[in-house]
C-alpha cells in the first residue's frame, strides 16, 4: 500500500509543475485538483491512459505548485501531511496508544462508576425507560413509547444482567430492596465509559496531534453533563455512543478511502462499520437521523469527487453501489431487525396495543381481540369494523338524527366504547331463543339484523330517507323494533367477499378474518362509511350510508362498503386463540408503529407561555443558561444537577459558531491569493473539520424548527461533535504558534483546567445531599436555578 | 393577461412589480456602467436601485425577495472581484461599502421615510388602533389617554390594562361563566368604560390594622409585595380565583378567574392577589418598587393559588360577548401576565400631585411596532378560502383566480398561458444547462459555447435567481396564497424566457430567428385575445368560453355566457 502510494506519487508529481492548464484565476478553491490535472495532461500525452489515479489523493497535500507567486512554495512539508503518508493508515494507530487508551478508560470508568449506587431512588426518565418501558421486555407485554426499540431493549438486556425480575416499579419513587439497580447502571454506564477512549481514537483518525486527542478525550471526560447522563438507566449513554461510534468509523472510512486501495477488506469493513453503527444510533433514538445525514452529506461529497477525477465508470458505479449497500441498505436492516426482535419479544397484550391495528392486537396474547370465538353464530354480540381506515366501529347513541328519519344516529367511532355492540338476530318475524336454541352459524348469503345492545334498536335504511351529507344514498338509522315493526327495512344479506389468512374457501363468518359486506335485503344498497363527518349534532363522527345498488364493480370492492367483525361475544362458544388464525405482515406492523411514534412525538408540544424548570429552548443550550434539576430539590434528597462543564460548553459553542465565518476568510484569503495554507492543507483541514463542525450544526439547528417539547439533554450529541471540534481547533492554533512548541504545554494546562472546573460542580454530578444553598456559589449565571427559582410564586 | 387583469384593479400588486421592474432595469443599467466605478452615473443607477428597492419593499414585504435577489448577486459579484488583483484593498473596501449603503441603508430609509409619510397622513384614530400599544396610540389625534396621578394608593380607582397583547383592559360586567364556577365573568376588553374600573384595596386584616393605627386617613401608596384585593367599581364583585378550570383554555394549570362576593360582602382569601413589580420606567427608580401608573408593569399572582393572571388573545363563546379570556396561570412565563395601570382616580390626591403620561415613541419604535403588528397579522391570515391555491400549482397554472362575476361577464385572473408555460422552461433549463455545464467543468470539459455561457449567466441567470427567490419561500409560508403571488416572479421570469430565446437562437440566421420571433408573438397576441374576455370582463359566447378552456380546473363559469345560435 505504502509503496504503491510513494510511487504513484513519485510518478506524477514532476509533471505537475510543467503543465498548468489552468489560468492562476482558477488555482483557488481547487486544490484538489492536482490530481485531475495531471490525469488530463497524461491523457493526452498517451502515456498514462491506463493509470489508475483514484488512489492518489495523498499526492495532494505535498505537491508543491508554483501558483501564484507568494512564497509559500519553498516551505518544507510539514510532518503532519507526511508522518501520515509516510506511515500509511496502519501507522495511525501506534502501540503507544493502547496504554493512551487504557488510561483513559480507567480514568473514565473511575468518573462514571465513582459512587453510582448512591441514590435508590428512580431519576428522572429513569421512570420511563427503567421502571417502566425496558421490563416490558423481560415480561413481555406490548407497550408504546416514542422511541426506537434498540436503546431500550439494551436496558431491558442490562436488567437481565442484574437479576431483575420485571415486576412493575411504576408506581414507585425508590427502587425496591430486591432490585439490584447499581448493577443497572454500571452496565448502561459503560456506553458512557466508552465515548471517551473512543474519542481520543477519533481524534486521531482525525490528525490531531496526539497530546491534543488526549486533551479531546479529557473535554468529553469532564463535562459534567455527559458524565451524569450516563450514570443513570436512561437512553442517552447508548445514543451517544453510537453516535460516538458513527463518528469513529465514519472517519475512519474516509481516510480508509483516501488513502487505501477501494474494495479492499479493510475499505469494506470500515464502510460496513458505519453503516452498522448508523443503524445502532438510528435504532436507538430518532436523533440518529442527523447522524444519518451527515453521513450522507459526507458521501455525497466524496461521490462527487470522485465524479470529477474522472476513474472508470464501472469503478464509479460500484462507488456507488457499495455505499449505497453500505449506508443505506445495511442502516434500514438493523433498523428493522431492531423492530422484528421487538415485536417477538413483546408478544403478550399490554398498555399500547391499543395504538396497532386491530390485526395486530389479535395477535398479541391475552389481548382482548386475541381470545374470542372464531365462528360467529346467530345471537353474538359483536364490534364491527369498517375496512375503510379512520372512521372505525360501527356505533349508534340514543340522539337522532335531526332531520329526515329522525331516528336514532348510526355513526362510526375510532374508540372501544359500549355503544359499538350489536347482537345478530335472525332475519324479522323470525322467533328465536338465542340462549336456548341449536347453535347456527352465520354464512354467506344469510339475512341478519343487527340490534343494538345498549338500546335495543335496529339497523334499517329506507327508500324514503336521504343521508344527511352524501345526499345521494340512503340515510342508515336505528329504531326500537317495535314502534315499527311492519315494514321490511332492517334485513341485511351477509355477503362474504374475502376470507383472510384462510387457505379454506368456507363461506362461514368469523371473527377477525372474514371481510364482508351487508346488502341491505330489500333495497340493495350497500352499508357504507366514508371520510366525512357529521357536523356537531353527530359529534363529528363518520356518517354512515346505505349507498344504492351499483354496477360498478369498483364500487362493490371499494374499502368503503367492506366490514368485518373485530370482536365477537359468545357465551355459548369457547374462546378461541386468534392468532392461529390471523397472519401478520411484519413490515405493515412496523410502518404503523413507526407512524404512530410521530403522532406522539409531535404531541409532546409545550406551551409557550408556561414556564417549566425541565424544559428549555435551543438557542439557550450552547451557553448552559438554563441546566436542569434531575430530581426533586428538598434539602435531604441526593440532588443531581445537569449541568455542563461552563467553560467547555461555552468555548465549544463560540468555536462552533466562528467556524463558518473562518472557513468564509480562509477561502476570501485563498482567492486574494494571500493566504498562507500550502495548498491541499485547506482541504486537508476541510476534510478533518467537516465531520465535527457538520456533526455539531445537525444535531444542534434542526431543534429550531421542532414543535415539541425540548430538554438541554437534547444538545449532549451536538456537544460531542463541538467538544471535539474544540480540541481540533486548539490543535490548529498550537500546531502553527512557534511551531507546535507549546502544545503539549497548552494540552496540559488546558487539561488541568477543565479537571479542575470539574471537580469543582462534581458535586452535582456525583450527587449532594446537603442543602443547595450551601453550593449557591457556583451559581455563575444569574439564570441557574441552583437553590432558587426565579419563576416560584 | 394576469398582469393585466391584477393592474387594472386598485390592488397592490401593479405598484409593487412596477417597483420590482425599475429595480431591475436600474440594476441592469448599473452593470452596463461597471467598466466605469465610482463614475456619476455607476453612483446614480446603484442609488436608483436602492431607492426602487426600498419602494418595493414598502409595497409588500414580497420586496425582501428582490433583495434577496440583489443581495446575491452583489455577494457574488464582490466574490468575483475579491479574485481581481487588479483591485487593491482600499477599492475593494469601497466598493463593498457602495453596495452596502445603497442597497442596505437607502431602501431601509426608504422605508422608513414611506412610513413616516403613512404616520403624518394617517395621524387621526381609526380602526386599526385597537393593533397599537398605547405609546402608539398616544401619537394619533383623536386618541387622548392624557396623563393621570402618578402615584397609586390604597382605594384608588384604576384601569388596568393588559400589557402584552393590546387586547384591552380588565373588565367585568353583569354576565355570568357558562361553565366552571358560573361566577361572574372576567374579561378583556378593547374599549373604555366604566365597567374597566377596579378598585383597589386592601385584604380585610390589614384594612382593620389601618383603621386602628394612628393615621387612618392619611394616603398609602402600593408597594411591591403588597396584598391587595380588587373590587369591581360597578358591581361591587370583587377579582377572585379558585381551583377551577377557565372556560376556554383547559389546561389544569390554568385557573377560572371569577369577579365574586356583592355589596357588603366582606370578601374571603382568595380575593387576595400580591402585586409584583417587575418592570418601571428606568427614568423613575422609584416605580420599580412602589406602584406607578404607567410607568409600573406588575403581575397580580393569587395568594392562595401561586398563579398569575394572564391573557393570551383567546375569545370567549357568545355568552361571553366575544370578549377576551383571562386566566390564572401557574409558573407563567412573564410576558402575558404583565399589566399596568392606565388611569388612576382618587378624589383624595391633591392637584398638585406628579403625573405620568405615555412616552412618545420615536419613529423607529413606531415602525418597528407597526412591522411587529404586520407581521403577526400577517401569520394569522391562515384561514382557508375558495381560490386559495399552494406555490406549486402557480407556474403551469393550475388554476385561475375569480375576481368578480356578474350575469353575462366576468373577471377570472388567468395568465396567457404560453408565457407563463415558456418562461416556466426557460428559467428550469437555465438551471438544467448550468448543472450540466458545471458538471462538464469538473470533469475538465470547458465550454465557452462562443462566449454566450457568460452572458447567459449574467443576464438569464439574474433573472432566474430571481424567480427562484420569488418563488421558493412561498413554500415555506403557512398563510393562505393566491395565484397573484406568483406575479413578480412570472414578470422575471418572462425576461429570462426572452433573454434565452436571444441566446439560444444566435446561431441561427437573421431570418430564420425574425420568424421566430413573430411566430411566438403572433401565438400570445392570438392567446392574448382568446382570454381578454375573462381579463376585461367584455362579453364573451360560451361556445368560445368552452373551446378555451384546456383544463378543468380552470374554473371560471362558461355558462354564464349567452349561446351562439347557429343559423343553418
Amino acid at each position: 500500500m505504502e509503496s504503491r502510494n510513494l510511487k504513484q506519487r513519485g510518478h506524477h508529481s514532476p509533471v505537475i509543475p510543467e503543465t498548468l492548464p489552468f489560468k492562476a484565476d482558477d488555482v483557488a478553491g481547487e486544490h484538489s485538483r492536482g490530481a485531475k490535472y495531471t490525469v488530463d495532461t497524461l491523457d493526452a500525452d498517451g502515456e498514462g491512459a491506463s493509470s489508475k489515479t483514484y488512489g492518489a489523493y495523498p499526492i495532494v497535500s505535498t505537491v508543491q505548485r508554483d501558483d501564484g507567486g507568494t512564497g509559500n512554495n519553498d516551505k518544507s512539508i510539514t510532518d503532519f501531511s507526511a508522518v501520515s503518508l509516510a506511515a500509511g493508515i496502519q501507522g495511525i494507530m501506534r502501540s503507544q496508544d493502547l496504554v493512551t487508551v487504557m488510561v483513559l478508560t480507567v480514568l473514565s470508568l473511575m468518573t462514571r462508576l465513582y459512587r453510582i449506587g448512591r441514590s435508590n431512588r428512580i431519576l428522572w426518565d429513569e421512570s420511563h425507560f427503567s421502571s417502566t418501558y425496558a421490563p416490558k421486555y423481560l415480561n413481555h407485554t406490548f407497550y408504546h413509547d416514542v422511541h426506537p426499540p434498540l436503546a431500550k431493549m439494551l436496558v431491558a438486556l442490562a436488567q437481565v444482567v442484574a437479576g431483575f425480575n420485571g415486576s412493575d416499579l411504576k408506581q414507585s419513587n425508590k427502587y425496591p430492596e430486591y432490585v439490584n439497580y447499581t448493577m443497572m447502571r454500571v452496565q448502561i454506564a459503560m456506553y458512557g465509559v466508552a465515548l471517551v477512549p473512543l474519542a481520543y481514537l477519533t481524534c486521531l483518525q482525525l490528525r490531531l496531534s496526539r497530546p491534543m486527542a488526549i486533551l479531546a478525550a479529557s473535554f468529553v471526560l469532564f463535562d459534567n453533563a455527559i458524565c451524569v447522563m450516563s450514570r443513570f438507566v436512561l437512553l442517552d449513554a447508548q445514543l451517544l455512543f453510537f453516535t460516538a461510534l458513527t463518528l469513529f468509523s465514519a472517519a475512519t472510512f474516509q481516510n480508509v478511502n483516501k488513502y487505501a486501495e477501494p474494495f479492499s477488506h479493510r475499505w469494506w469493513a470500515w464502510l460496513s462499520m458505519t453503516g452498522f453503527s448508523l443503524g445502532c444510533v438510528m435504532s436507538s433514538k430518532w436523533v440518529g437521523l442527523f447522524c444519518v445525514i451527515l453521513v450522507g452529506i459526507v458521501t455525497a461529497e466524496d461521490l462527487f469527487r470522485k465524479f470529477c477525477d474522472r476513474i472508470p465508470w464501472e469503478d464509479y458505479t460500484m462507488h456507488w453501489l457499495a455505499r449505497i449497500n453500505g449506508l443505506i441498505v445495511l442502516p434500514l436492516v438493523i433498523y428493522m431487525a431492531c423492530f422484528w426482535i421487538h415485536f417477538k419479544l413483546l408478544y403478550r397484550t399490554g398498555p399500547g396495543e391499543h395504538k396497532m391495528s386491530a390485526n395486530f392486537q389479535a395477535r398479541l396474547l391475552g389481548s382482548k381481540l386475541n381470545s374470542q370465538p372464531y365462528d360467529i353464530t346467530y345471537g353474538a354480540f359483536v364490534d364491527m369494523r369498517s375496512m375503510y381506515n379512520g372512521p372505525g366501529l360501527l356505533h349508534s347513541h340514543i340522539h337522532r338524527y335531526p332531520s329526515m328519519s329522525r331516528q336514532q344516529q348510526v355513526t362510526c367511532f375510532p374508540h372501544r366504547d359500549t355503544n359499538n355492540i350489536w347482537q345478530l338476530h335472525k332475519g324479522r318475524g323470525i322467533a328465536a331463543n338465542y340462549t336456548l336454541d341449536k347453535i347456527e352459524f352465520i354464512n354467506h348469503g344469510d339475512i341478519v339484523q343487527l340490534v343494538h345492545n345498549n338500546t335495543g334498536a335496529v339497523l334499517r335504511s329506507s327508500k324514503e330517507f336521504l343521508a344527511p351529507l352524501t345526499t345521494s344514498h340512503f340515510e342508515v338509522a336505528a329504531e326500537n323494533i317495535t314502534a315499527s315493526s311492519d315494514v321490511d327495512i332492517s334485513d341485511w344479506r351477509v355477503e362474504v367477499v374475502q376470507q383472510k389468512h384462510s387457505k379454506r374457501s368456507d363461506k362461514r363468518l368469523h371473527a377477525m378474518t372474514t371481510v364482508f359486506r351487508l346488502r341491505h335485503a330489500s333495497m340493495g344498497c350497500l352499508l357504507r362509511v366514508g371520510s366525512r363527518r357529521l357536523p356537531k349534532w353527530g359529534w363529528s363522527q363518520s356518517e354512515v350510508t346505505c349507498l344504492p345498488d351499483s354496477t360498478h364493480k369498483k364500487d362493490v370492492k371499494s374499502k368503503d362498503v367492506l366490514w368485518y367483525i373485530e370482536h365477537n361475544t359468545n357465551k355459548r362458544m369457547l374462546n378461541d386463540d386468534l392468532s392461529k388464525y390471523v397472519k401478520g405482515d411484519f413490515i405493515i406492523d412496523m410502518i404503523q408503529l413507526n407512524i404512530e411514534m410521530g403522532k406522539t412525538n409531535s404531541a409532546l408540544s409545550p406551551d409557550r407561555d408556561k414556564y417549566n424548570a425541565l424544559e428549555s429552548d435551543p438557542w439557550s443550550w450552547p451557553f448552559l443558561i438554563y441546566p436542569m434539576r434531575m430530581v426533586g430539590w428538598s434539602d435531604k434528597t441526593i440532588k443531581y444537577y445537569e449541568i455542563g462543564n461552563p467553560i467547555l460548553w461555552w468555548a465549544s459553542a463560540i468555536v462552533c459558531i466562528m467556524y463558518p465565518f473562518r472557513l468564509v476568510y480562509w477561502l476570501a484569503c485563498q482567492r486574494r491569493q494571500c493566504s498562507g495554507w500550502r495548498s491541499g492543507e485547506l482541504l486537508e483541514l476541510w476534510d478533518n473539520s467537516k465531520l465535527l463542525w457538520g456533526g455539531w450544526a445537525l444535531h444542534y439547528l434542526p431543534f429550531f424548527l421542532m414543535g415539541r417539547v425540548t430538554y438541554i439533554h437534547h444538545y449532549l450529541p451536538a456537544l460531542y461533535f463541538a467538544l471535539l471540534q474544540l480540541a481540533f481547533d486548539l490543535d490548529l492554533v498550537f500546531k502553527h504558534w512557534r511551531r507546535g512548541r507549546y502544545l503539549r504545554l497548552a494540552a496540559w494546562c488546558i487539561g488541568t483546567l477543565v479537571c479542575l472546573v470539574f471537580l469543582y460542580f462534581a458535586p452535582f454530578t456525583f450527587g449532594w445531599d446537603r442543602p443547595a444553598k450551601e453550593l449557591a456559589g457556583r451559581r455563575w449565571l444569574s439564570t441557574w436555578n441552583i437553590y432558587e427559582d426565579i419563576y416560584a410564586m | 393577461n394576469a398582469l393585466l387583469t391584477q393592474s387594472r384593479l386598485i390592488l397592490l400588486d401593479a405598484s409593487l412589480i412596477f417597483f420590482t421592474g425599475l429595480t431591475v432595469m436600474f440594476w441592469a443599467l448599473f452593470f452596463t456602467e461597471s467598466h466605469r466605478p465610482f463614475g456619476n452615473r455607476w453612483w446614480g443607477y446603484l442609488l436608483l436601485t436602492g431607492v426602487n428597492l426600498g419602494n418595493a419593499l414598502s409595497c409588500k414585504w414580497v420586496g425582501l425577495f428582490l433583495i434577496a435577489t440583489i443581495g446575491v448577486w452583489t455577494l457574488k459579484d464582490l466574490w468575483e472581484k475579491l479574485g481581481d488583483l487588479s483591485i487593491t484593498p482600499a477599492q475593494y473596501f469601497k466598493h463593498f461599502v457602495a453596495r452596502a449603503i445603497s442597497l442596505i441603508v437607502v431602501p431601509l430609509v426608504v422605508y422608513l421615510f414611506w412610513f413616516q409619510v403613512h404616520f403624518s397622513v394617517l395621524h387621526k384614530s381609526g380602526d386599526g388602533n385597537a393593533f397599537m400599544s398605547p405609546e402608539f396610540q398616544n401619537t394619533l389625534d383623536g386618541v387622548n389617554l392624557g396623563h393621570t396621578p402618578r402615584d397609586v394608593y390604597y382605594g384608588s380607582r384604576v384601569r388596568i390594562r393588559h400589557d402584552a397583547t393590546n387586547a384591552g383592559y380588565l373588565h367585568s360586567h353583569l354576565s355570568n361563566y357558562e361553565t366552571g364556577s358560573k361566577q361572574q365573568q372576567i374579561t378583556l376588553y378593547g374599549f373604555r368604560d366604566d365597567n374597566n374600573y377596579w378598585v383597589l384595596t386592601r385584604t380585610e386584616d390589614s384594612e382593620e390594622a389601618h383603621q386602628n393605627s394612628t393615621t387612618p386617613n392619611e394616603l398609602q401608596q402600593i408597594k411591591d409585595g403588597d396584598i391587595v384585593r380588587l373590587l369591581h367599581w360597578r358591581t361591587h364583585r370583587r377579582l377572585h380565583s379558585h381551583n377551577e378550570r377557565p372556560p376556554v383554555t383547559t389546561n389544569d394549570y390554568q385557573n377560572e378567574v371569577s369577579g365574586y362576593g356583592w355589596e357588603g360582602f366582606k370578601g374571603d382569601s382568595n380575593d387576595h392577589w400580591r402585586v409584583q413589580i417587575l418592570e418601571g420606567d428606568s427614568s423613575i427608580p422609584d416605580s420599580k418598587k412602589k406602584l406607578m401608573s404607567i410607568h409600573s408593569k406588575f403581575r397580580l399572582v393569587h395568594v392562595n393559588q401561586r398563579c398569575a393572571l394572564f391573557s393570551n388573545r383567546k375569545k370567549l363563546p357568545k355568552w361571553g360577548h366575544e370578549q377576551v379570556e383571562v386566566s390564572c396561570m401557574k409558573s407563567a412565563k412573564f410576558p402575558k401576565t404583565l399589566w399596568r395601570i392606565e388611569s388612576n382616580v382618587n378624589e383624595n390626591i391633591p392637584a398638585s400631585a406628579p403625573l405620568a403620561e405615555y412616552r412618545r415613541p420615536s419613529l423607529i419604535q413606531k415602525v418597528l411596532e407597526a412591522t411587529a403588528v404586520m407581521w403577526r397579522v400577517n401569520n394569522g391570515l391562515t384561514k382557508s378560502h375558495p381560490y386559495e391555491s399552494r406555490p406549486h400549482t402557480w407556474p403551469w397554472m393550475r388554476r385561475g383566480m375569480a375576481f368578480w362575476g356578474s350575469d353575462s361577464r366576468s373577471i377570472y385572473l388567468l395568465g396567457t398561458p404560453i408565457l407563463w408555460w415558456l418562461s416556466f422552461v426557460a428559467v428550469t433549463s437555465f438551471a438544467a444547462v448550468q448543472v450540466v455545464l458545471f458538471l462538464r467543468d469538473r470533469r475538465g470539459f470547458h465550454d465557452r459555447l462562443l462566449g454566450a455561457r457568460e452572458r447567459y449567466m449574467e443576464s438569464v441567470g439574474f433573472l432566474s435567481i430571481g424567480w427562484v427567490l420569488h418563488w421558493i419561500p412561498f413554500f415555506l409560508m403557512g398563510r393562505q396564497l393566491f395565484l397573484h403571488h406568483y406575479l413578480p416572479a412570472l414578470w422575471l421570469a418572462i425576461l429570462a424566457l426572452v433573454g434565452s430565446l436571444d441566446l439560444f437562437t444566435r446561431r441561427l440566421s437573421r431570418k430564420v430567428r425574425q420568424v421566430l420571433m413573430f411566430a411566438l408573438l403572433l401565438a400570445t397576441v392570438r392567446m392574448y385575445f382568446q382570454y381578454s374576455h375573462i381579463a376585461y370582463g367584455s362579453p364573451w359566447t360560451r361556445e368560445g368560453c368552452e373551446r378555451s378552456k384546456w383544463f378543468k380546473s380552470w374554473d371560471y363559469d362558461c355558462s354564464r355566457f349567452p349561446v351562439l345560435h347557429v343559423t343553418t
